[in-house]
């Protein structure tokens, strides 16, 4: 057996994925592409991410070791993945010897299991994937490398640092079996990427979409399937006066043929993001495609699939919304404010501090009395309130209201029930910085 | 005018119910500053009552006394406390007489002492005794709300009406709400059905209708949301401010006013009758207080002078004795000698200090230890009876001891009488910009980013608002806000903690003098009060306070009478050692308590002292007071020239002569107040005040007018005025007294003399009372090899828990003691592990590694933390072999033990020297080998480097390179932006300048290397050489390749 290990110092980064295990999965399922046998193991603060293929099956299919690693590492790099290669007869020994590739970017390739001991004495052993304490421990007993532990009687070694120690050399040298638990490619398939930054435009999607897209492309060869349409799922983020709001569209991408080359993705992609405004910025993008079809059967009906999604509510919005503008949409909301303007307002979209209400009536809104002061307020409110002549009859009040500083509409005000002069009861405000006056609400 | 208003103005107005900010996250006033207002308004009383909470009424009190005598006569200062029963009543008690007052602080105390730090809890059953004397007002809720309620209200109004009778009122309190009307007709319902009287109050919850926002912001912090999303939680509007007379007059009926009035003259209470009762225990029955001082302090006389009492002395203590009787000041004197006794019984070592301490009778009773015939202090400068202040000694003890002493108090005097004072934690700048932006919605990114640089806080407005709009998220008005409210916050009080060690002690229960409550940690309770407080109102509290050097000190004493027979005490020292002196004036303290600074060691061998009194000073001078206040320069000119100092009026050479004629002491500062600008001892106790809060609170500007108008009137002219009062700025809340620095200068010399004759116990005591001071216990080795003693490295076959001394190992012809290492130093040991090698040992000795493990039943990593630091040495061939076996080790059940299976041999390389001093600072953080420079000096030779020995022998100016190991970087506060690197190479330690410019430039190699490389220019004065740096290098890696060149590998 061969085994390639592929080290990925920046994977979480680079990926653009939430975790890293979303973003090994990712890896793994392209890498199936050349070998049957793919495992991975996740990085944690001292190690960086590893994964591996092995590499002796796939002779026949991809001809000698040294140009498969030379095609999988260009396309690493066209990818824009950092990373560090080694192959070697064991698995341990290939991710040992990507150390080594690390210091001057020559992947050391080991193919024979002869004396592989040897080989491997004069390193240092800090290399060696024992715990820090072990190699701690090694080093004050005056051990410096690698041919110096090996050197050592193995009972006095598992004596000392337990079977674990000696299991591991063991298997370092190829002396036992290394079993990996190997990947298994996903049945449907789905890739996130999450951006560090809010892209504004969809020009920025670009970049990310082609590394994902290519990813898609090595999966759906691994599988031998091709596809007739998959999803692009954007989440979008809103700030809002400090907080933020969160929702998503979905784009689906058809084709009139089933394909799997990344490059016929991305042209689809590109014309159909030429024409598409974001409602808000995206903070992640998701790729995902549930049904596969053999590479050769053609479909038609394009947009049969799309229809079905319709009754969904946020995708019936997010067409409301594109077809009538972003504006046109709105939902009535509570806000607790001591301003009664501020009571209630509508938003194009919904947040989660408040609760949504039924009722929309041009400029005359239906107030809600809901302030915990039960103040008397009347049944509809003007907005914006209407400047007027002094009243003559005030029925009751003052009711100060001085409040809002903190947005710029800081008000000081004192309201009254006024009688106005067919009868009917207003509910009026002194407004005390301007020293004029104005109706805001009637009793009907 | 109309005739209600008019009315209204005449009968006046008390404001019964007040929170100032001492109701945390409620009021937005200070105390001061709502009685202020009260008295501007013309109100005719003002009642403070916070939440629960007396702690801001002293303030309040003091508040009062600054007001012009006329103002101060018409407004009454109304002692009491809101509070919120568990079952919703809002009530407010008033205390009319003092036996009220103690009402109300047990009732405080009641509440506060079941509750965690912070909150309380009372019940309406609470308030149903002990309160027979308070007045009580039920602030009826703003609306009945929930059916049934005016039920409820009816019978709260009866149990207010039967429990208060006579005594009980219906607070209206009226804010322009909604419901003001049906208030005021509710309230006059109830009073009428259950005849009780109404009353006018305010809820006031700022002085000034314009702390709207401010009070809104805190209840966004109370809430813990953003004044966005706090919603209904406000006020509608800032009507609880208090409020003109003329606009009351609209609001109430006049009846309601002229109640309040008539409450406010039934309280007659002042903070001003509280009368302090010492502890009555501490005299014998049949005795007064002054002759039990005496007593007792001729007793300590003879103990202090065997061959009797010099004449000047006798008088000297006549005439102390005499003043404190005269004071009444006898009981403060036995309660600190009678804890003072207790630690000398357990041989806990303890030094006083304050004005009170520098006295005859102090040395005589052992409060301290600096005989007055040592310096021509006199008590009088300190205590006098014009000041109406307490005398002020505070007692420091071996830090690790001091619980010791505080459990006493407690013993003593039980929690009942004895308590900590507080300490009034406020907002400073950092705090309130992160709770008034967290309240504005910044994001925690951008509030970590804004208190990160919350230095531009200091820039002029407008640069900051665009530095701070730069940073944030925040829209550009939310900044100005921001800005705004941190300036007003700033300076709030946010919570109460416990004094570092202020006790205050008192013959009857304390909590009739002042609420006490918990503090956070378990089993400490603090009175609501902090030590200005308490000042202010002349109680007597007791500074028991930790001190690191104690510690070492004794620690040195029983060494020294360890290896020597010979048992030193602080007063046995010799004084005027002039071997001490030369030792001082080299620079050489490493280790001396307060002058073993950076700064202090460079000023040493300019300012020469030679005597104690010069310590005295330089304990004093080299502190950010003095040196903002540039007095520093000025002060060493004249020493170099005393003939040329010139005083501006004999008066004030009397007051400068001794500092050659620049004010150095906080003392001296009153002094010059008193005798050049005409302030009275007590304006100028005023003043110290100030200055000690200046920068917090500000208020220095009326001493300003009052001290160059004081001194233009004496004819002092004008730019001597700006000058003095400049020092007295920069000497803010730094000013050191004279009367502490005496007292540390005693420590200061006793340390000194015990570095220069006995430094092998110095350095193993300082070493054993880590951690404490300024070095580690790598620079004390590596200084006190250098005074030619022999360290020893950590053996489990010899080492102690703690160093040690051995005579038998020291080197021939050697008058001081080996120094051998203890297992403390060994990373990783705990003082048990320690323990048990050392229990183990004194049965037998070791004679394996495996015995060692056995016996001392030591674990794996103890034993390899042994071997890696070198304290296996003599149970094996080398520090590998050592840990090898130690890794080994079998601990085996029952029978087996003992009979692990043995091992074939294996071959370790035996490690190299370099290797060897790399292990012993990683794991003992020290070395008793070479210095690691030693090792690298032909090598640095060949590159051009100069060692600290050879900067002795080079030209000032000269260009050098250095090199050594980084032991300390500092950036004081007062010397603008210049870094102060501590390198130490084998001979001795370098003084590194780096300039603003340099360090900004190569922050990275100055704060990352372990060994740093400096070429610069060599700068030298008064015997002190300083390398200014040019440019840094991070040699760090020179240190591994020690590791490396004794084994050759890849």
């Amino acid at each position: 057996m061969l085994w390639l290990c592929i080290r990925l110092p920046a994977l979480r980064h680079e990926a653009l994925a939430a975790d890293e295990g979303e973003a090994l999965e990712r890896l793994c399922a392209w890498a199936y592409q050349w070998s049957s046998r793919v495992c991975s193991r996740r990085g944690d603060e001292m190690r960086p991410p590893l994964l591996w293929l092995e590499l002796a099956a796939s002779r026949a299919l991809f001809g000698e070791p040294a140009a498969l690693l030379a095609r999988i590492e260009r396309e690493l790099r066209d990818m824009g993945y950092s990373h560090v290669c080694a192959i070697a007869p064991t698995p341990a020994a290939a991710a040992l010897l990507t150390h080594s590739s690390a210091r001057d970017g020559v992947s050391r390739c080991l193919l024979t299991h002869v004396a592989l001991g040897e080989q491997l004495a004069s390193l240092p052993l800090r290399l060696l994937a024992l715990p820090l304490e072990t190699r701690d421990a090694l080093r004050s007993a005056g051990l410096a490398c690698i041919g110096e532990v090996l050197a050592m009687p193995r009972a006095a070694l598992a004596r000392r640092f337990g079977p674990d120690c000696t299991h591991y050399l063991a298997r370092l040298l190829g002396e036992v079996d290394d079993p990996q638990p190997s990947f298994r490619l996903p049945a449907v398939y789905r890739a996130r990427c999450v951006f560090d930054y809010d892209l504004q435009d969809t020009q920025g999607l670009l970049f990310p979409l082609q590394r994902l897209l290519q990813e898609f492309q090595g999966y759906l060869r691994a599988r031998d399937r091709a596809v007739l349409n998959f999803r692009l799922e954007l989440e979008h983020v809103r700030r809002a006066s400090g907080s933020r709001e969160h929702s998503s569209s979905t784009l689906t991408i058809g084709l009139s043929t089933p394909a799997r080359e990344a490059a016929r993705f991305l042209t689809l992609v590109r014309e159909r993001l030429q024409n598409l405004a974001l409602s808000a910025p995206v903070s992640a993008l998701t790729l995902a495609a549930d049904a596969f079809t053999a590479p050769a059967v053609v479909q038609a009906d394009l947009f049969g699939s799309e229809t079905q999604q319709l009754g969904e509510l946020t995708h019936l919005l997010d067409r409301l919304r594109a077809r009538l503008g972003v504006e046109a949409v709105q939902e009535l909301l509570l806000y607790a404010d001591h301003r009664p303007e501020r009571a209630f307002g509508s938003s194009p979209s919904a947040t989660a501090m408040t609760r949504r209400v039924d009722a929309h009536t041009g400029s005359i809104t239906a107030a809600i009395t809901a302030s915990p002061t039960n103040a008397a307020r009347p049944g509809a409110l003007l907005a914006p309130a209407q400047h007027i002549e002094a009243p003559t009859t005030l029925l009751t009040g003052p009711e100060r209201i001085a409040s809002g500083w903190w947005d710029g509409d800081d008000v000081v005000r004192d309201y009254y029930v006024a009688r106005a002069a067919d009868g009917s009861r207003q509910w009026v405000f002194h407004d005390l910085r301007e020293n004029s006056w104005y109706l805001q609400g009637l009793w009907i | 005018m109309s005739r209600a208003v008019r009315a209204a103005a005449v009968r006046g107005y008390a404001e019964l119910h007040a929170l100032s900010n001492f109701s945390f996250l409620r009021g937005a006033s200070h105390p001061a500053e709502l009685v202020q207002q009260a008295s501007t308004l013309g109100y005719r009383a003002l009642a403070l009552t916070d939440e629960c909470s007396l702690a801001g009424v002293v303030r309040a009190h003091e508040a009062l006394q600054d007001l012009p005598e006329a103002e101060r006569q018409r407004l009454r200062l109304i002692i009491g406390a809101q509070f919120r029963t568990s079952c919703g009543m809002t009530l407010v008690l008033l205390a009319p007489s003092q036996r009220a007052y103690a009402q109300i602080c047990q009732l405080i105390t009641l509440g506060r002492r079941r509750s965690p730090k912070g909150e309380y809890r009372l019940m309406r059953a609470d308030f149903e005794s002990g309160l027979c004397e308070c007045l009580a007002l039920w602030a009826l809720p703003d609306q009945p709300g929930q059916p049934g309620a005016i039920e409820t209200e009816m019978q709260q109004a009866r149990w207010l009406r039967d429990f208060f009778p006579g005594r009980g009122w219906l607070a209206v309190e009226l804010h322009r709400g909604a419901h003001d009307a049906e208030r005021l007709v509710r309230a006059q319902a109830l009073g009428q059905a259950l005849e009780l009287p109404l009353v006018a109050a305010g809820d006031v919850h700022m002085h000034v209708r314009e702390r709207r926002a401010l009070q809104d912001v805190l209840t966004a912090i109370r809430h813990g949301c953003t004044i966005d999303t706090v919603g209904w939680r406000l006020h509608p509007n800032g009507e609880r401010h208090l409020r003109a007379l003329t606009e009351l007059a609209q609001l109430y009926p006049p009846g309601l006013l002229s109640e309040s009035v008539a409450i406010a003259e039934r309280c007659s209470f002042s903070l001003a009758q509280l009368r302090y009762e010492y502890p009555a225990e501490l005299v014998p029955p049949g005795l007064t207080a002054s002759e039990h001082l005496r007593a007792l302090t001729e007793t300590g006389a003879a103990r202090r002078w065997p061959g009797g009492i010099p004449s000047a002395v006798r008088e000297l203590l006549g005439r102390e004795l005499a003043l404190i009787a005269e004071l009444g000041y006898e009981h403060f004197f036995l309660t600190v000698e009678d804890v003072v006794r207790y630690a000398r019984e357990h041989r806990i070592l303890c030094q006083g200090r304050g004005s009170a301490a520098n006295s005859a009778v102090c040395f005589a009773l052992g409060i301290t230890d600096v005989d007055p015939a040592r310096m021509s202090l006199l008590f009088e400068r300190f205590i006098s009876r014009e000041r109406n202040e307490p005398p002020d000694i505070d007692v420091d003890f071996e830090h690790e001891r001091r619980e010791e002493v505080m459990q006493y108090i407690y013993r003593k005097y039980g929690r009942e009488r004895a308590a900590l004072a507080a300490t009034v934690i406020c907002y400073r700048t950092r705090s309130a910009i992160r709770d008034v932006a967290r309240a504005l919605g910044a994001a925690d990114r951008d509030i970590q980013r804004l208190t990160r640089l919350h230095m531009w806080w200091d820039q002029p407005g407008e640069v900051r608002h665009q530095m701070a709009a730069r940073e944030l998220s925040l829209p550009a008005a939310r900044v100005a806000l921001l800005m705004r409210l941190v300036r007003e916050l700033v300076g709030f009080p946010r919570h109460l903690s416990q004094h570092v060690g202020g006790f205050v002690i008192s013959g009857e229960p304390l909590s009739c003098l002042v609420p006490i409550e918990n503090a956070a940690m378990a089993d400490r309770t603090v009175i609501q009060w902090d030590k200005d407080d308490l000042e202010s109102l002349g109680l007597l509290k007791v500074d028991v306070l930790a001190l690191g050097m104690l510690t070492a000190l004794r620690r040195c004493f029983d060494l020294v009478a360890g290896y020597s027979g010979r048992r030193l005490t602080p007063a046995s020292i010799p004084p005027k050692d002039s071997a001490t002196f030369d030792m001082i004036c080299r620079g050489e303290t490493v280790g001396v308590f307060q002058i073993e600074s950076r700064a202090q060691m460079s000023m040493l061998p300019r300012l020469q002292p030679r005597s104690f009194y010069d310590l005295v000073i330089e304990v004093a001078i080299v502190r950010p007071g003095p040196i903002q206040g540039d007095m520093v320069h000025p002060y060493l000119r004249h020493r170099e020239n005393p003939e040329a100092v010139r005083y501006p009026s004999e008066e004030l050479k009397g007051v400068l002569q001794r500092t050659l004629g620049v004010p150095i002491f906080q003392e001296q500062v009153m002094q010059i107040a008193v005798v050049a600008a005409g302030f009275t001892p007590g304006e100028a106790d005023g003043l110290r005040r100030a200055m000690a809060a200046w920068k917090r609170r500000g208020g220095l500007e009326p001493y300003r007018e009052r001290l160059l108008a004081g001194m233009a009137a004496k004819g002092y002219a004008r730019e001597f005025a700006e000058q003095i009062y400049k020092q007295i700025l920069g000497f803010g809340e730094y000013g050191f007294p004279e009367s502490h620095s005496a007292s540390f200068a005693l420590l200061t010399y006793v340390s000194s003399w015990l570095k220069c004759h006995e430094p092998a116990a110095f350095a193993a005591a300082l070493i054993n009372s880590q951690p404490m001071g300024f070095y580690a216990p790598a620079q004390l080795t590596q200084d006190a090899r250098r005074s030619g003693v022999t360290v020893l490295p950590v053996d489990v076959s010899v080492s102690d828990w703690d160093c040690t001394l051995e005579t038998a190992t020291a080197p021939a012809g050697s008058s001081q003691p080996a120094l051998r290492l203890g297992l403390r130093l060994v990373r990783g040991l705990s003082e048990a592990q320690g323990a048990q090698i050392v229990q183990a040992r004194a049965a037998q000795a070791f004679h394996s590694i495996d015995d060692l493990a056995l016996r001392a039943a030591l674990s794996q990593r103890a034993l390899q933390n042994l071997a890696a630091a070198g304290a296996l040495a003599c149970l094996s061939s080398h520090r590998h072999a050592a840990s090898w076996r130690a890794l080994g080790v079998e601990r085996l059940p029952g029978l087996l033990q003992g009979l692990s299976a043995e091992e074939p041999p294996v071959q370790l390389a035996a490690p190299g020297e370099g290797e060897q001093i790399l292990a012993d600072y990683r794991h003992l953080g020290l070395t008793t080998g070479r210095h690691p420079l030693a090792l690298l000096r032909s090598r640095l030779r060949h590159l051009g480097f100069s060692s600290s020995a050879d900067l002795q022998q080079l030209d000032d100016g000269r260009r050098v390179r250095v090199g050594g190991l980084v032991t300390h970087m500092q950036q004081p506060a007062t010397a603008s932006g210049v870094v102060f690197a501590s390198l130490e190479d084998e001979s001795g330690i370098l003084n590194i300048i780096l300039w603003p410019k340099v360090f900004a430039a190569q922050r990275r190699e100055a704060l990352e290397s372990s060994l740093l490389v400096i070429d610069g220019t060599l700068q030298r004065r008064d015997r002190v050489a300083h390398v200014v740096a040019r440019r840094l290098h991070n040699r760090s890696n020179w240190l591994g390749s020690l590791q490396r060149s004794s084994r050759d590998f890849r």
